[in-house]
C-alpha cells in the first residue's frame, strides 16, 4: 500500500507488464517515471530518486478485518454489484496448493519489516511457536509483532501502538528484496541474520 | 510480491524492442516506457521497453453488509482518517494495483 501524494503532487500509477525478480514496477501517468517496489523509489524518468511512501496496512481474512472494523467499506470490481468477478482467484488458506497457477497457500507466509537500517522476517510458522506478541529490538528501534492464525495475518506496531508499514510475503521473495535480512526464530533469544 | 510470469520474463530477455502483440483484453498495454531492470539479483541491468497496463482509478466500494465475500477471502485493509477500507485480494489480483482515495488520502494498494 503506497501513498499517491509524493513530492508535493498526486500521482496515478499504472503497472509495468511482467515481473522481474518479483519486483513490481509502477509507472505514473503524470511523468511516465518508473517506480520500483524493490528499490522503494523512482528509478527512471523525471521523478528518479523520489522515494515511495509505504502506508501501514494489514492483510487479513475478510472475517478478521470485518470483526475489527465493522464499519469498513469494501472495494468491489467495477460493474459487478454482486461482488463476484468473472475471473476469480481462489486462495486456499492452510490447505493444499491449488491446481490453478498462482494459487497461494496463505498459511506459509511471513511478516517482513524493514526500516532502512534493518530488515527482519517473521514467518507464520515461527510466530505460531512464539509467545505473542513478540517484542523485537532492531538497533535502537523496538517493534511489537502480533499474529493471528485464523485471521491469516500478522502485523507490527511501534512501542506507542502505531501500526507500522509491513508486508506479508513468502520467505524467498523477502530474501530477494533483502538478502541480509534477519530471520526470527522462536526458540532462540535473539534473531540471527542471513541463512 | 508475486510469482514471475515466465512469458513476460522471456520477452524481456529477448533484448532490443520487445514486440508484444496487441490483445483485446482489459489488460492490453496502452503504452511502453523505456526503463532499466535487473533481471536477477546481482545480475546485469538491462534497458527495456516495458509495456504499461492501465490500472483502475477510483474503484467503487460498498458497505460491508453489501459485499459477497467468504470469511476466508483475503483482504488488504487500511484505516486512514478514521475510515476503514478493505481491498479484496481477488479483485486486486486482477489489476495488480488500483488508485483510490480514502478519507481524502490518495492510496495505491498493491498485490
Amino acid at each position: 500500500m503506497y501513498a499517491r501524494s509524493l513530492a508535493g503532487r498526486r500521482f496515478t500509477f499504472d503497472f509495468g507488464a511482467g515481473l522481474v525478480n518479483n519486483n513490481l514496477l509502477l509507472v505514473d501517468r503524470q511523468t511516465s517515471s518508473v517506480w520500483s517496489q524493490l528499490a522503494n523509489r523512482a528509478i527512471s524518468g523525471a521523478m528518479t530518486g523520489t522515494p515511495l511512501r509505504p502506508v501501514p496496512a494489514m492483510q487479513t481474512t475478510w472475517k478478521f478485518w470485518r470483526a475489527r472494523h465493522p464499519d469498513t467499506r469494501v472495494m468491489i470490481e467495477p460493474g459487478d454489484a454482486s461482488g463476484r468477478p468473472y475471473f476469480y482467484h481462489h486462495f486456499v488458506p492452510g490447505g493444499p496448493r491449488g491446481k490453478r497457477p498462482g494459487a497461494h497457500d496463505a498459511s506459509t507466509l511471513g511478516l517482513g519489516y524493514s526500516n532502512g537500517s534493518w530488515a527482519v522476517y517473521f514467518s507464520f510458522t515461527e510466530l505460531a511457536r512464539a509467545k505473542i506478541p513478540v517484542r523485537a529490538t532492531l538497533g535502537q528501534a523496538h517493534i511489537i509483532v502480533h499474529y493471528d492464525k485464523k485471521g491469516l495475518t500478522a502485523w507490527a506496531t511501534d512501542s506507542t501502538g502505531k501500526l507500522l508499514a509491513t508486508v506479508l510475503v513468502y520467505a524467498d521473495s523477502w530474501r530477494r528484496f533483502f538478502p541480509k535480512t534477519r530471520i526470527f526464530r522462536a526458540d532462540v533469544a535473539r534473531s540471527h541474520s542471513g541463512d | 510480491m508475486r510469482v514471475v510470469i515466465p512469458l513476460f520474463v522471456a520477452l524481456l530477455f529477448a533484448g532490443g524492442v520487445a514486440s508484444i502483440p496487441a490483445k483485446a483484453s482489459p489488460l492490453s498495454a496502452q503504452k511502453t516506457v523505456r526503463t532499466h531492470v535487473q533481471l536477477r539479483p546481482g545480475g546485469p541491468v538491462k534497458d527495456v521497453d516495458m509495456p504499461v497496463h492501465a490500472a483502475p482509478v477510483d474503484p467503487p466500494s460498498v458497505p460491508a453488509d453489501s459485499v459477497v465475500l467468504d470469511d476466508n477471502d483475503l483482504v488488504l485493509g487500511v484505516v486512514v482518517g478514521g475510515r476503514a477500507m478493505a481491498y479484496p485480494v481477488r479483485f486486486l489480483a486482477l489489476h495488480e494495483i488500483v488508485n483510490d482515495v480514502v478519507a481524502g488520502t490518495p492510496l495505491t494498494p498493491t498485490w
